[in-house]
């Protein structure tokens, strides 16, 4: 898809930035399809109802953190209010590129694009343009 | 290939676990003195997930909810709990056949220290799960649940319902004693009896039960470490099993393992066949190589399908010698590690999938695993 038919994909709003608690997955209906968003902090992420594992409907999925590697007896906490947990299997996705967390699938969660512009959230469904999330600060922190 | 009248396969799937809402709905199945015992004040009664039912989460956290968050009933109760739910969101969508209930409200039984009081309460349980369940769709069919409290009690409790349409099997929880133990004799005999296969499903880990049996070396860490180790058990008592002359005292007995992998049957067979020969003199009751019996009277459920990390590992997963007539589907619905029927019935080699959708699960059930 090129960048001039990205651009004229429809855009849906899909709600104010305040109707979008952290830390929990709100399905909403957009373009024919039932996606889950999840906000943190001042950013909102969109993402398919399927588990790229066993299609899974990642709309139960509860959001948590992740335990990042480290050494032996140290436990670094890191993403919080990032990562989605699938309902299924347990599978850890973290929400801004759809990357399965320890690589334990090389499939993705399919995640759309999503702007929050004046405080309305609108979604194309489309894939966004993931920066790299090594260069990426986590939002709020 | 048979088919039923939609044209689709015949899927039996041999591990759905229903849950009981609440003790009490057990209350008209007990005694006055029973209901008395069990009811009131039960162990659970507030559990989120049902009576009794705890798991892996009380020696360390669960990787997840044990249950499917998606598998809740809209008009409430646990995940398992309502007949009508489990058909529409398992049955109907992937075309299942028959689907073995595998009650979990006994895995709490095992450490029960009265043998009157588990008699009691797998009675009362299968009694309301035959009500309840088997009455509700003929597409249910279940497997009995007796413990190694009371052997003669579990025969007669065989006995008087296993007769009943719909039941296929008897589960033995696993406890103190292997299960090639003499202990059993009168469960594998009222179950050959009656026709009834033995099923054998993990119930209860270490340290969460009192004589739960423990992997080989002692406890595991955490949630991961224990399942990487889990098929021990189920392993420990096939040999077992086999080595005690089960079935050579029990020539027409079906076994049917389910959740405990099938992976590593290629190299159990050959080590248990190998060192059988070079031993002959400790197991003379044996007729045939331990293989033998393994095949002809053993079963193993898919579900947790181990996740293959290539082309090879997958060919050589499903080119065990004798695969094709020991592994049955399971989908180990509403548990959280559950297996989409879609996608594993689709990895099957095509031409194992008659066996491993219903062939095999007739070999140990009957054909009364699909009720009319």
């Amino acid at each position: 898809m090129t960048i001039a038919q990205q651009q004229t994909m429809p855009e849906h709003r899909i709600g104010k930035l305040e109707d979008f608690p952290e830390r929990k997955v709100v399905p909403v209906e957009a373009g024919g399809k039932t996606i889950g968003v999840l906000r943190r902090g001042d950013d909102v992420h969109a993402f398919a109802n399927r588990c790229p594992h066993h299609g899974a409907p990642m709309c139960r999925a509860q959001v948590s953190g992740t335990m990042r590697p480290s050494e032996p007896n140290q436990f670094v906490y890191d993403l919080d209010g990032l990562i989605v947990k699938c309902p299924w299997h347990a599978y850890e996705f973290d929400v801004r590129s759809g990357e399965a967390m320890g690589g334990i699938i090389r499939g993705r969660l399919f995640v759309y694009h999503c702007e929050v512009r004046h405080g309305e959230v609108f979604v194309q469904l489309r894939r966004p343009a993931t920066p790299s999330l090594k260069a990426s600060p986590i939002p709020g922190e | 290939m048979e088919q039923t009248v939609t044209g689709a396969r015949r899927i039996v799937d041999c591990d759905v676990h229903p849950l009981i809402k609440s003790v009490s709905a057990l209350k008209p199945y007990f005694s006055k003195e029973w209901a008395d015992f069990f009811v009131p004040s039960s162990v659970g009664q507030s559990s989120t997930n049902g009576f009794v039912f705890a798991r892996a989460r009380d020696r360390y956290p669960h990787p997840n909810t044990t249950y499917r968050l998606d598998a809740l009933p809209p008009a409430g109760g646990p995940a398992g709990s309502d007949p009508a739910f489990v058909v529409q969101d398992l049955i109907e969508p992937f075309g299942i056949t028959t689907a073995l209930l595998l009650p979990q409200e006994h895995y709490g039984v095992i450490r029960f220290a009265s043998s009157a009081a588990a008699a009691a309460f797998e009675r009362a349980n299968n009694e309301y799960l035959i009500d309840h369940w088997l009455e509700a769709d003929r597409r249910f069919a279940l497997a009995l649940t007796v413990s190694e409290h009371d052997p003669k009690a579990a025969a007669e409790s065989i006995r008087a319902l296993g007769h009943r349409n719909g039941v296929v099997g008897v589960q033995l929880l696993i406890n103190k004693s292997m299960l090639g133990s003499l202990v059993f004799d009168p469960i594998y005999e009222a179950a050959q009896e009656m026709g009834l296969a033995i099923v054998s499903h993990q119930n209860g880990s270490e340290g969460c039960y009192s004589y739960s049996q423990v992997p080989a070396g002692g406890a595991p860490r955490f949630y991961g470490e224990r399942h990487s180790v889990l098929p021990q058990i189920g392993a420990a008592n096939v040999v077992d099993m086999i080595m005690s002359g089960v079935f050579e005292r029990f020539p027409e007995l079906k076994v049917v393992m389910v959740e405990w992998g099938f992976s590593w049957l290629g190299s159990l067979m050959s080590r248990a066949d190998y060192l059988w020969h070079k031993n002959r003199s400790a197991a003379p009751h044996l007729k045939r190589q331990p293989s033998e019996y393994l095949v002809e009277h053993f079963k193993f459920a898919t579900q947790p399908l181990d996740e293959a990390s290539g082309i090879r590992e997958f060919e050589a997963m499903f080119g065990i010698p004798g695969l094709d007539r020991m592994l049955l589907f399971s989908s180990d619905y509403p548990h959280y590690d559950t297996d989409a029927p879609d996608v594993i019935l689709g990895k099957i080699p095509e031409q194992m999938k008659d066996a491993v959708y219903w062939r095999n699960a007739v070999e140990s059930f009957g054909p009364k695993i699909f009720r009319q």
